[in-house]
């Protein structure tokens, strides 16, 4: 006998005897005295000195006792790995089981952490600024008119800055994007154009050099730029005498001042560049304060409230509104409110109920995958009944068979969760490859101890779950008894049975639960990927140029510029057509709001017509396919600048024109120009096309205004032709090459990988919801095998008997079936009503789908019974073969 | 526990064991050997043996039985184990090994 199991044995029997070994430590210690006593009395003392020169020799007695007992409590621990040990070997005795709870565990467990790691990134964190709770974001709304988040202006900066006392530090920040100069060819950069307060706000110093002074606000003295981190990092080489060196941008000269900090990444991990944010004092309109393009930043002073804040700067708006009575009836019928609210908070509105809604249905899975384990762990602890009855027998104690089932199920989660931080990188790194573009910005997802410490803690859960149904079970019933029962007995396992039963009712309704979710957001993707949005975005090849610098400063030139490049394009072969627009199909945000008309009245609830509009070239309809319905579309007049036209889609013209014929009437995107003679005339009326995400409502009228009605410097170009996108692409590229070289080409390629892009937010939650509800589904289904062919192995006996007094192998089948089939009954009705219940929360991601779509419920329930009644087939089965000769033997 | 003490119990714990090789004792006969052996140099409380019998008890170093002969009082008498025994001769080697390697370094340092 091996000293472990010695060991093993000693500690099995003295944890039952701990009073005994108390009495017995006594008597060996008395003993002891006894002994010493007597030789010292041999020694001729007396009795009485004998005696207390025993106990001097001796020492303390019940300090010692102490030390006896503590060397017992080791005990504890010991026990602890002593149950790990033989855990292990069960284990390893019964590997396939151990192999299937553990790869069911990992892929549960690692899936959750994936979304767990970006939760906690995005929602639980704060953001890495000194007291960042304090940040906030101050904005325009106008949701009478639809608006309900605009951005703000300079106006509302500069009265803010000087009047609200609740906040400390204000910033603008808008987005920028030049052509910058690097040893001599030109590369496009994004970045920000930040006023001198904005560092300030977020309570961040500068990496290197300096951040921008107060001076450089002001035009003229606003050439200055500071690098972000991983700009100066990839291409400076992280030269730290960069401050004080100049770069051209946009063919300016800018002084470098320094190098943002690395924490700034966690609010804007693509910027490149950050510039001053400039204008002239001297042209600052208050009227501005509703021209909305930078967004305002501003941090509370320590110990105000959020409200005190909020009704300063709604004293300000009234203030505002006072002084300027002329816009005061259209800013109340737009219902304009300046908001404040905390930036971390708005940054993650948009997501914060989608990664709920994962880290759910993660959870769901993971319960699925927990019932099934505890199934099989019941099923297992049935099996050993006679084990546990001959430990019993042996003198052990319930609750030591108890712990031991513990720490097998801690060990297999524990495992689980080792094997599943594999599966949590794998999660995380599908995400930061694909789910980036639906979150906000963000620096990559990492697995952190945020991450491990979900795991553990769902490890020891897990662990917790898995091995209470067994103990339950273990302590439900008399186990001496397990001893003279055959180890095919059936009576005592009635109760396991329904258990097992109500685990997979269970666990089929969380299943579909799961299904019906991602069968919904299937069915609306299916729904707006085979939508007509109204462009036909195949065989078009887009790319973008933006017209910066010196060259293109006078009008004239960007006009010149744009007729030279459609006429180039479309002289080359196989262009079939070619336009020029404002904005990308699907992928710029449009801008919408309220406009003006002739004879255009506010509606009766004082809300005036709103529009969505983008500046589109001649070509442009041809080019995406938007086919003309009346009048005419843009043509040489419009380049001339001899008419201002402006054409409309059939939505407009229906909503706002009531069956008259618009063309000839005036529209205007304007609600503050009263004067029709400003205004362009409607020339042609063109079919609806979606332009904005191709999944929105199809809500707003669309107007097309005139590029060449203004000045557009940045813009796209839209090829119809047959040639493949990089062929075009690179051919159109050296044209622009021979035009001016220092121009730079971004956002090309086929225009459906646009389309296809702005669905990537749906596709991902789709996929990820798809994938949990399938691994569901085959969780559950394993499990309804496994209940139903444990069943039959348990009931040999019951079904010999059957066979043997003349059932047939169909009615044995039938019996089987009927067990199965009144299971799946309960666990699908249960499901269905679950998930009336809870679809309600995905109503926001659904397209032209109720949430209590008749199809796809109807679809997942059969496909959930002919999964379950598949999986139960197979045991049934073999319970008809199961030979009459089986009554008749004895175990 | 302090440093020391664990060093004081662990050599304890070897004596124990080192005795116990000539034969199966009870507490007395252990700490009274102990004494013997080291010419009264260790002198330890002899109770102080007793967290050190439950120790090695508890590893399965050592094990024990209630001896009861007629008309005496039942005495608790310990035995090495085999493990016990192989324990012991790779501790034994390890301490000289140590001791050998203190007494190069305190003569020649």
């Amino acid at each position: 006998m091996g000293r472990l199991l010695k060991q093993w044995r000693n500690r099995l029997l003295s944890l039952f005897r701990d009073g005994e070994k108390q009495r017995e430590l006594e008597l060996e210690m008395q003993y002891h005295l006894e002994a010493l006593r007597k030789e010292y009395i041999q020694n001729g003392m007396t009795p009485e000195r004998a005696h207390r020169a025993a106990l001097a020799r001796f020492g303390g007695a019940e300090s010692l006792k102490e030390e006896c007992r503590d060397a017992w409590g080791t005990r504890v621990v010991m026990d602890l790995i002593r149950d790990i040990r033989y855990s292990m070997r069960v284990l390893s005795k019964s590997r396939a089981f151990s192999l299937a709870v553990i790869a069911t565990l990992a892929l549960c467990i690692g899936g959750n952490a994936s979304i767990f790691t970006m939760l906690n990134t995005l929602l639980l964190k704060p953001l890495p600024f000194p007291e960042s709770e304090r940040i906030v974001e101050i904005y325009n709304t106008y949701p009478e008119v639809g608006v309900t988040k605009d951005e703000s202006n300079v106006p509302m900066y500069l009265d803010f800055k000087e009047h609200v006392e609740a906040c400390s530090d204000f910033g603008l920040i808008e987005a920028f994007s030049g052509n910058i100069g690097v040893d001599g060819y030109v590369e496009r950069v994004n970045g920000f154009a930040v006023t001198s307060g904005f560092f300030q706000v977020l309570r961040v110093r500068p990496h290197i050099g300096a951040f921008f002074s107060e001076e450089n606000m002001v035009r003229g003295q606003h050439r200055v730029v500071v690098f972000s981190f991983n700009y100066w990092q990839d291409r400076y080489a992280s030269d730290p005498s960069i401050s004080g060196q100049t770069v051209m941008i946009n063919e300016h000269r800018f002084e470098v001042r320094g190098v943002a900090p690395r924490s700034l990444e966690a609010l804007y991990p693509n910027a490149q560049i950050f510039v001053a944010y400039a204008w002239n004092p001297a042209n600052v309109d208050p009227l501005e304060r509703h021209s909305n393009d930078p967004k305002l930043l501003a941090r509370l002073k320590e110990g105000v409230d959020l409200s005190v804040a909020k009704s300063q700067i709604d004293a300000r708006d009234e203030e505002f509104s006072k002084n300027h009575a002329q816009l005061r009836g259209v800013l109340e019928s737009a219902g304009h409110e300046t908001k404040i609210v905390a930036l971390q908070e708005e940054r993650v509105e948009s997501v914060r109920n989608v990664l709920y809604l994962l880290q759910v249905c993660g959870l769901f899975v993971w319960l699925i995958g927990c019932v099934n384990i505890s199934n099989l762990a019941l099923t297992r602890a049935n099996a050993r009944n006679w084990e546990f009855a001959l430990r019993r027998a042996l003198g052990g104690r319930m609750s030591d068979i108890g712990r031991q089932l513990f720490s097998e199920g801690l060990l297999l989660s524990l495992a689980g969760a080792g094997v599943g931080v594999l599966f949590g990188l794998l999660g995380i790194r599908l995400i930061n490859t694909y789910a980036m573009d639906i979150l906000p910005p963000m620096p990559p997802l990492a697995f952190g101890e945020g991450s491990l410490g979900f795991m553990v803690v769902m490890a020891i859960l897990t662990g917790l779950i898995i091995s209470f149904l067994p103990t339950v079970r273990l302590f439900s019933r008399n186990l001496i008894k397990g001893l003279s029962e055959s180890s095919r007995g059936s009576s005592t396992n009635r109760g396991s049975q329904r258990i097992s039963s109500a685990l997979v009712c269970g666990q089929l309704s969380l299943a579909l639960v799961l299904l019906v979710g991602a069968g919904l957001l299937i069915h609306s993707f299916y729904n707006i990927v085979t939508r007509d949005y109204g462009l036909d975005a195949t065989n078009v090849t887009t790319l973008r140029i933006p017209l910066l610098g010196q060259r293109y400063q006078d009008n004239v030139k960007v006009v010149q510029f744009q007729d030279r490049i459609r006429e180039i394009v479309s002289a080359m072969p196989g262009v079939e057509s070619v336009g020029i627009g404002r904005d990308v199909p699907m992928y710029s945000d449009y801008s919408s709001g309220a406009i003006q008309y002739s004879g255009s009245k506010m509606d009766p609830n004082g809300k005036p017509p709103l529009a969505f509009n983008t500046r589109v070239s001649p070509g442009y309809f041809e080019a995406l396919g938007i086919k003309l319905l009346r009048g005419e579309v843009f043509g040489p007049l419009d380049v001339a600048g001899s008419r201002r036209g402006v054409v409309i889609d059939e939505k407009m013209a229906d909503l706002y024109f009531n069956g008259e014929s618009p063309i000839g009437r005036k529209l205007v995107n304007d609600f503050l120009d009263p004067n029709e003679e400003h205004w362009p005339e409607i020339i042609g009326v063109v079919e609806f096309a979606q332009h904005e995400r191709i999944d929105d409502e199809r809500g707003y009228p669309f107007a097309y205004y005139s590029i060449y009605d203004g000045i557009q410097r940045s813009f796209s170009l839209f090829i119809r032709s047959d040639i493949g996108s990089d062929l075009l692409v690179a051919e159109v590229r050296k044209r622009l090459g021979e035009l001016d070289s220092k121009l730079p080409v971004f956002l090309s390629g086929p225009l459906i990988d646009f389309v296809d892009e702005s669905l990537n937010n749906r596709r991902v939650i789709m996929y990820l919801l798809t994938i949990f509800a399938v691994i569901a589904m085959l969780l559950s289904s394993i499990g309804i095998y496994g209940v139903m062919a444990y069943s039959v192995s348990r009931q040999r006996r019951e079904i010999g008997t059957r066979a043997a007094i003349g059932a047939t192998r169909g009615e044995i089948v039938k019996l089987f079936f009927k067990r199965a089939l009144r299971k799946t009954a309960i666990g699908l009705g249960l499901g269905l009503v679950g998930a009336l219940t809870l679809s309600r929360f995905l109503a926001a991601m659904l397209y032209e789908v109720e949430s209590t779509d008749f199809l796809v419920y109807t679809l997942i329930t059969v496909v959930l019974f002919l999964v379950s009644l598949l999986a139960s087939y197979l045991p049934a089965m073999k319970a008809s073969r199961i030979h009459p000769m089986e009554t008749l033997r004895l175990d | 526990m302090s440093k020391k003490k664990d060093l004081l119990q662990g050599t304890l714990d070897l004596l124990v064991l080192r005795v116990l090789e000539t034969g199966p004792r009870h507490g007395y006969a252990i700490a009274r050997r102990i004494e013997q052996i080291s010419e009264d140099v260790l002198k330890v409380q002899q109770g102080s043996i007793y967290p050190s019998l439950h120790r090695l008890e508890d590893k399965a170093l050592i094990e024990s039985e209630w001896l009861v002969e007629d008309g005496k009082r039942p005495v608790k008498v310990y035995t090495l184990s085999k493990e016990g025994k192989a324990y012991l001769q790779a501790e034994t080697e390890s301490w000289q090994t140590f001791s050998a390697a203190v007494n190069t370094v305190l003569k020649n340092a």
